[in-house]
């Protein structure tokens, strides 16, 4: 509208003489107050855009963070709440311990724990990482990795360079824990010797290449069936599958001397399963699941001690 | 005076709106995200079709490789199904440090791209599509199923 206005009003303007002194006084009143009004009313709601440097005060980071709509109250699990029983299990006794049996119960550990702590594992574990609240471990952890990849796919990624998983362990710092999560992406494999073979190979070049390490060997946690089906996962990705290669873990705990977690009876349901409140796609788990896991991981540890007595009792 | 008045009103009302379009124009138009506000504007949109999660500030900078100190505010959502989607939405102390997270979420896209190549083909398209942007002290990546649809989210913000 205003601009079917203005070409009138300037004809208009043009015909009085003694309009034009005026006018141009107007205008320069304008001027000045355009210079000076906008700069004060610009100046509230994109501040930023003016002051860069600007640090916006910590009360709105706050509340993005914590506002995941996830029901998980803390971003840092609180172990203090899960040990119950057995006091002999507490992570100071040194004689309870076998790799016969999955690590017992045990005091919870602070997050300080884990600050020379190694996570090795696929894309679960690259859950662990982000979604449980873990502070202060290093992870070789990669969408997809299977245990034949130790060797071969270069994943991690150190000093400048890219390395296999068995490089970095090599090359890289040496930990006091090292916890394997695998399993997953090698259900397609035929059987489960070829399983068995490569991961039993892969522990001892763990062994060989952080000799003061505590390995916590981690089984594999059941799948939710009706959501792989809903999700197209293929169907080798399947409940029995778990089983074939959760009848490995015990048997490579013992033989290979490392500490077997049981994380598969932590973060499944009574019927055996991913429960489906616990994953949106069947296989990698909900926020409060990963928090669910570190909590489990925390209170179930082993001491240096008991591991090595239980090294020298099964010699 | 009552007729010069009259004759002034409408001349000073067009010259206001000349010089404030001027004035517009002459500014850099630095767009700034608000992290919560512009993630939610994208949550709510049709443009994602996984479920994503939020995580940490210190998490989402060790993620990304971007020093923790320099990220005053962010919002960042990951997929839960370990897929391609992202909203990572970070504010920084300043355009320098916002240019150097812009640096660190492109590798983001070609890290993803090169992760889920084998291992979730259908996703890269996804990442093939990906919004990255730099702005006055803000940094923005998106990765959504619907990259168009996702881009009217940003068009339609500030």
């Amino acid at each position: 509208m205003s601009q079917s206005y203005h070409p009138k009003r300037v004809k208009k303007r043009g015909k009085g003489p003694g309009v034009t002194l005026p006018l141009l006084v107007a205008a320069a009143v304008v001027c000045v107050c355009l210079l000076l009004i906008p700069s004060a009313g610009k100046s509230a709601p994109p501040a930023a855009d003016v002051t860069p440097n600007t640090v916006p005060t910590a009360s709105p980071s706050a509340p993005v963070v914590e506002s995941a709509p996830q029901s998980t109250p803390t971003s840092t699990p609180e172990p203090e709440a899960t040990p119950t029983t057995t006091p002999e299990a507490g992570n100071t006794q040194t004689t309870a311990f076998s790799f016969t049996q999955p690590v017992p119960q045990s005091d919870p550990v602070d997050m300080d724990y884990f600050s020379d702590a190694l996570f090795i594992g696929d894309s679960r574990t690259d859950g662990l990482q982000i979604y449980s609240g873990i502070k202060g471990a290093t992870f070789y952890c990669y969408k997809g990795l299977n245990i034949f990849d130790m060797s071969k796919r270069q994943v991690v990624e150190m000093n400048g360079g890219k390395y296999t998983v068995v490089e970095a362990l090599q090359r890289g710092p040496q930990y006091k824990k090292i916890y394997i999560s695998l399993g997953i992406n090698e259900l397609g494999y035929p059987g489960t010797d070829s399983f068995y073979k490569a991961f039993k190979s892969f522990l001892e070049e763990v062994k060989a290449a952080q000799p003061d390490a505590i390995i916590y060997l981690q089984n594999l946690v059941p799948v939710n069936p009706e959501i792989c089906a809903q999700k197209n996962q293929p169907s080798y990705v399947n409940n029995d599958r778990v089983a074939d290669f959760n009848s490995v873990f015990p048997k490579l705990a013992e033989e290979c001397q490392v500490a077997l977690v049981d994380v598969k009876s932590a973060l499944s349901d009574a019927n055996g399963i991913l429960p489906a409140e616990a994953t949106v796609d069947g296989v990698h788990y909900t926020k409060a699941w990963y928090q669910k896991w570190l909590e489990y991981l925390m209170c179930h540890t082993v001491t240096p001690e008991a591991y090595q007595a239980a090294q020298t009792a099964a010699q | 005076m009552k007729n010069l008045l009259t004759r002034l009103v409408p001349g000073v009302l067009a010259l206001c709106l000349c010089l404030s379009a001027c004035g517009g124009g002459g500014e850099t138009a630095a767009k700034n995200y608000d992290p919560a506000a512009t993630a939610q504007a994208l949550l709510d949109s049709r443009a994602f079709t996984d479920t994503l999660d939020t995580l940490d500030k210190d998490t989402a900078a060790a993620m990304y490789g971007i020093d923790a100190s320099t990220i005053t505010d962010s919002a960042v959502y990951t997929s839960l199904s370990m897929g391609a989607e992202e909203i990572a939405v970070l504010t920084l102390t300043d355009e320098a440090a916002a240019k150097t997270a812009k640096e660190a979420l492109d590798k983001r896209v070609s890290d993803q791209i090169e992760a889920l190549k084998s291992y979730m083909p259908a996703e890269v398209d996804k990442l093939n599509h990906a919004i990255v942007e730099q702005s006055g002290n803000t940094a923005l990546l998106v990765v959504a199923a619907d990259a168009a649809a996702a881009q009217k989210v940003l068009d339609g913000l500030n």
